[in-house]
């Protein structure tokens, strides 16, 4: 939306010691973001309009030459580069003295030996547009010697504040120049000039045999207000240059005058308003929604096909006017219409809305009524408009009966209460009644009654529609008039708790820095959204579940991701082009649908270990295992899925081929499986074009969240006595699983109670001649808090050690 | 039969001898031959066994102090030398201290958190020290929480504004804004109450530089008795010193949203790239924070009496924050999973 300064000086006075800069703060404070300040362009009123005499070459520079003018009184010469010199062309000339908008002042020089008094001007360098290949050619009948800013009228002169739309969407009343002005009489406290409704019943013409229009307004159309009245004797004349001066710095172009003043009532009052060539209408009128498709070839020469629904205005053969949102070719006013109808009318702003944009069609109408407009307002413009037509047209004649429809029921006045101490409350300070009543005044609000606390308030017409309903809306209008920068500032008064962070917040924050201190990784996003492709390269299963979007941006971004594997695995892809060795992390949510919900969310953890040079799955299992115990969380890990463990289908698909089938690990935690550690199978990584090693680690952390980190540490009291250690070298096979031969130990701990044994760990892992035999040295811990431990028990412990290890089948190594 | 100069002769010989050891061994041999058995001091003692009294009481401790003393001089001389020889030692031994973690290209010698983990971090706990909750809430939303509950109808062309992604039932989308939790957290307390709701939000729109899908917003919520506009202000004042460091130049002016009446749009003063010139910088206002005081509908539809209680709301854009902390200039790095970008912002 633009405003026009000069135009808004029509109903207020603005005050004079402040600049348009201080308008466009005042009103972004005050009413709506004001976006882009355009000062009047007053270099033209310096700039004159000479007319060519002669010009001859540069007599030291070939593409030069001297050009002699004259203002109509005096003649100048000056040197000129322009290529479009001849003679009789009408230029614009600033003389010395002159700053041009780009910061170039003229002063008298000397241009290759010759001087040269002031400049002929290209259209950019007066900053009137962009082209700057010549001299702007001005029209030839230019008054010579006048200034550009009266041969340009105000186009260029204007002072024009550029209001963001997005800010105006709750306020029909600020669609036209009018609404501002109002505002503007409200911040500085200035009388608005009111608008004197024209009294154009006087203008019906006395004939009691006044033919009838015949119009019919059915309620499908859900129109509350439409008045129509026919005028005869038109005749065009051309358009007042304030008119037109006005259309075009708000952006509009004339077109001829009957449809420059609807427009210009529209951009003044906020109502749009339509003419219709009455020689193109046939017989009566009926307004109504479509009750089947039709196509209609709107004004701007479109045929638009329109769907059951649209309201239309038609005559007995076909559609007039696609109502609020645009007028038909068929019957448009030209040059040469001599007899018009004038329509005023309220449509629904839901059904406009839903029209404009399914034909993608908006319009400066359709931009106001979506507003839902006030049917009073429409009385106003339309009585302004006729104002206007018979002020330029005096022998214009209402020529028949005029047709007006008001749906009065929709038409009740709009009554508010205002608590004072309310409004004080949300303030946070008092205001003195008569500061609030001024406000309320300035903004054309009644007050209609006046208790103490409580006042009934009644909202102008042109506010009542949607924008003001409730108690709140009456305060904001007193809030942003007294000025939000001047409420006081203060901390409420509330009671003091204590305040912790969520256990899911915790968990998060604890989980992301382990990852971080601990596993060296660093934390990644990436996007709940994924596409098939993605799904297809890393073997996902596509489950016909999906939660797929309807309206996408693009294939690769048209459904919630099921896991976090294909995007990190992606990610993984992504870097390895860059880096090598590196690790990452993403606590992410997956989604999935289930039974009694739409869609469920769960928080997962994935981690990657990438390496081109190293094997880094047990480094991976250790981190990961090392976290159960940071979280306090029993885990163990199992190569194999038992009877009983099933694989939850959110943490991964049974079918998922990605796992590598020797070198994949189950965590089971409190009897669930909650994860898997697993090194990428190769064959999806040449999907990726990966050659390193991948390692990924997939922890459904919705089974861990709820526990939080409860540490149940007690003190266990310190051995007085030292520990013993037995260290025992014991020959395996290549492919033997150490933890076996632990988990072997411990079962014999347990079964024999040799409760002195408390530690059995790998002291080392032996390859010898070139990896045929392997030799793996275990220590046991002997240890015992009464007392000390004999030798001759110690010898007993070792020798239950040897006897079940030997019958496993493993001995101790032959020296 | 005992000469106390002889003793002094001793001790004499002794330290001369001491002096030229420059090995273990001499030392070692040195203390046997003066208190050795056969050693001086050791006959000596012997003789004392069958001495007078007088002489025991006399003597005695003159032996046992030379004694003493040659025993300490022999364990000094010994440390000494054996510092000589550990210190000869680790001279000849040269550690390469420069072969550390930062220059081995197979290290993990850095990692971080993600930008916005920090921020958000930093933001929850701000607003934890003042006494709000931390709330989360679902990304995949009804039309109810997402638009309903908040006072955007169906029609409303605020709907237009947040183009939505849908899913197929035509009920459920992704959330356009934290503000879904405003319903969800209002049901979940009793007034008085204070939280913040960090998290993603979705947009259906082309992604460039500064317009990304997949983006980061913070909800806030107050609601007790006799709450202002100046107590909105005080908060999210205090929450941009705690973040800039310093008392940011605010302005409070009108914005229209529908959940908030009155409703506001919070900017600071910042120093705003020229477009023109990327070195220069004029001072100009960021629109940062949308918010307002809780519409009375949105308060109902939160099984709140907007009669006994009122409140604030305000809505936070986390990644614009990240983007003037940092100075980065594509939204779209948050979502690349480039380590490129994340490891600018290493916690080590």
């Amino acid at each position: 939306m633009i405003i026009s300064l000069d135009w808004i000086k029509e109903f207020v006075t603005l005050p004079v010691d402040k600049d348009i800069h201080d308008f466009a703060n005042a009103l972004t404070m005050a009413t709506a973001e004001v976006e882009e300040v355009h000062e009047a362009n007053k270099i033209l009123e310096k700039i004159i309009a000479v007319k060519i005499i002669s010009f001859k070459s540069h007599p030291n520079a070939e593409k030069l030459r001297l050009v002699t003018f004259s203002d109509g009184v005096k003649q100048f010469e000056v040197v000129c580069g322009a290529p479009n010199v001849r003679v009789d062309l009408i230029v614009p000339y600033a003389p010395l003295g002159v700053t041009l908008p780009n910061g170039m002042k003229l002063e008298a020089k000397e241009i290759r030996g010759i001087w040269s008094q002031g400049m002929l001007c290209s259209a950019t360098e007066l900053g009137l547009g962009v082209d700057s290949s010549g001299l702007l050619e001005l029209p030839v009948n230019t008054l010579i010697g006048t200034n550009l800013a009266q041969v340009y009228g105000h186009h260029g002169a204007q002072e024009l504040l550029v209001i963001d739309n997005k800010s105006l969407t709750h306020r029909p009343d600020l669609w036209g120049m009018y609404g501002f002005a109002r505002e503007f009489a409200a911040i500085y406290h200035t009388h608005l000039k009111p608008i004197v409704p024209f009294n154009w019943a006087a203008k019906i013409a006395e004939n009691s045999n006044l033919p009838v229009l015949n119009v019919r307004v059915a309620s499908s159309s859900q129109c509350t207000f439409f008045s129509l009245i026919q005028l005869s004797g038109w005749h065009n004349a051309p358009t007042p240059d304030w008119i037109k001066s006005r259309l075009e710095s708000v952006g509009v172009r004339s077109l001829n005058l009957a449809v420059d003043i609807t427009n210009y009532v529209m951009f003044e009052l906020g109502i749009p308003l339509h003419a219709y060539d009455r020689s193109k209408v046939k017989g009566s009128i009926v307004v109504q929604a479509l009750e089947q498709g039709v196509d209609f070839k709107t004004l701007d020469g479109v045929v638009r096909t329109l769907a059951p629904g649209d309201v239309l205005i038609s005559d007995e053969q076909k559609p007039l006017v696609l109502a609020g949102i645009m007028g038909g070719e068929d019957c448009i006013v030209t040059e040469s219409t001599q007899e018009l109808l004038l329509e005023a009318a309220i449509w629904n702003a839901q059904d406009v809305r839903k029209t404009s944009t399914r034909l993608g069609l908006r319009s400066e109408s359709s931009a106001r009524f979506e507003k839902t407009l006030d049917p009073k307002s429409a009385q106003i413009a339309f009585s302004r408009a006729l104002e206007l037509f018979f002020k330029f047209c005096p022998k214009l004649q209402i020529s028949a009966k005029p047709f007006l429809f008001a749906d009065e029921k929709k038409l009740p006045a709009r009554l508010v209460k205002l608590h004072l101490s309310y409004l004080y409350t949300v303030l946070g300070m008092q205001v003195s009644h008569e500061k609030i009543k001024n406000i309320l005044y300035s903004l054309e609000f009644k007050i209609s009654s006046e208790l103490p606390d409580c006042w009934i308030l009644e909202v102008p017409s042109f506010r009542a529609q949607k924008d003001i309903t409730i108690e709140e809306d009456i305060i904001e209008e007193l809030a942003r008039m007294i000025g939000y920068d001047s409420l006081p500032i203060s901390s409420p008064l509330t009671e003091i708790l204590p305040l912790h962070l969520s256990k899911d917040k915790s968990f998060l924050r604890k989980s992301q820095d382990f990852f971080v201190y601990n596993a060296q990784a660093f934390e990644v996003m990436t996007y709940p959204l994924i596409g098939k492709d993605l799904l297809h390269k890393s073997a996902w299963v596509d489950d016909a579940q999906d939660l797929v979007l309807v309206n996408a941006l693009s294939e690769e971004a048209d459904r919630m991701r099921p896991s976090l594997i294909p995007s990190l695995l992606q990610t993984v892809a992504k870097n390895c082009k860059n880096i090598t060795h590196f690790r990452l992390f993403e606590f992410g949510r997956i989604y999935s649908s289930v039974k009694n919900d739409f869609a469920k969310e769960a928080h997962h953890l994935a981690l990657a270990f990438v390496s081109k040079w190293e094997h880094q799955l047990n480094s991976l299992y250790s981190t990961v295992e090392t976290y159960f115990k940071f979280l306090h969380l029993p885990v163990m890990f199992h190569t194999q899925l038992g009877q009983k463990m099933k694989l939850p289908a959110s943490l991964v698909s049974p079918a998922w081929t990605g796992l590598h089938p020797s070198e994949t690990l189950y965590l089971e935690s409190m009897g669930n499986i909650v994860g898997f550690v697993t090194t990428v199978h190769p064959y999806i990584l040449r999907n990726f074009k990966l050659k390193s090693n991948v390692h990924i680690a997939v922890i459904d952390c919705s089974y861990l969240m709820p526990r939080g980190f409860e540490n149940k540490t007690k003190f266990n009291p310190i051995s007085l006595q030292p520990d013993s250690y037995f260290d025992c070298c014991i020959e395996v096979k290549k492919e033997t699983y150490v933890q076996e031969i632990i988990e072997l130990l411990w079962n014999v701990v347990q079964q024999d109670k040799l409760k002195e044994i408390t530690k059995i760990k790998v002291l080392d892992d032996y390859f010898s001649g070139s990896h045929q035999q392997r030799f793996v040295t275990f220590r046991l811990t002997f240890e015992s808090a009464q007392e000390t431990i004999t030798s001759e028990r110690l010898k007993i412990l070792e020798n239950i050690v040897l006897d079940s290890l030997g019958k496993a089948g493993f001995f101790l190594r032959k020296s | 039969m005992f000469d106390i100069n002889q003793f002094h002769q001793i001790e004499e010989s002794f330290n001369a001898e001491l002096q030229n050891c420059a090995t273990m061994a001499q030392v070692l041999d040195l203390k046997s031959k003066y208190i050795g058995k056969t050693g001086p001091l050791s006959v000596a003692m012997k003789q004392l066994k069958d001495a007078t009294i007088e002489h025991k009481r006399t003597v005695g401790p003159i032996l046992n102090n030379l004694r003493e003393k040659i025993e300490l001089l022999v364990q000094q001389k010994i440390n000494v030398l054996e510092l000589a020889t550990i210190n000869q030692s680790l001279a000849s031994e040269k550690f390469d201290w420069t072969m550390r973690e930062t220059v081995l290209e197979k290290s993990f010698s850095t990692a971080g958190l993600h930008p916005t983990t920090l921020i958000q971090r930093e933001l929850e706990d701000i607003f934890l020290s003042m006494g709000f909750d931390v709330l989360d809430g679902p990304h995949i939303e009804d039309e109810y929480h997402n638009f309903e509950a908040l006072n955007i109808p169906a029609d409303h062309p605020a709907r237009d504004m947040q183009d939505t992604f849908w899913f197929n039932d035509k009920k459920h989308l992704l959330r356009t804004h934290t503000s879904n939790i405003q319903i969800r957290g209002m049901k979940q307390k009793k007034p008085p109450f204070r939280f913040v709701a960090p998290g993603k939000v979705f947009r259906c729109e082309r992604t460039d530089a500064t317009h990304e899908m997949v983006f980061h917003q913070l909800e806030g919520m107050m609601v007790g008795k006799n709450i202002s506009i100046g107590h909105l202000v005080y908060f999210m004042k205090t929450l941009l010193k705690e973040i800039f460091k310093k008392d940011m130049e605010i302005r409070l002016r009108p914005g229209h949203f529908p959940f908030v009446e009155p409703g506001f749009e919070l900017d600071i003063r910042w120093k705003k790239p020229n477009p023109a010139k990327s070195s220069e910088r004029y001072s100009g206002w960021l629109e940062l924070l949308p918010c307002g005081m809780i519409h009375p509908k949105v308060l109902a539809a939160g099984g709140i009496d907007p009669k006994e209680f009122n409140g604030f709301a305000f809505g936070l854009g986390l990644d614009r924050l990240v983007m003037v902390k940092y100075g980065i200039d594509d939204v779209r790095h948050f979502h690349s999973g480039d380590l490129r970008f994340l490891k600018q912002f290493a916690s080590y």
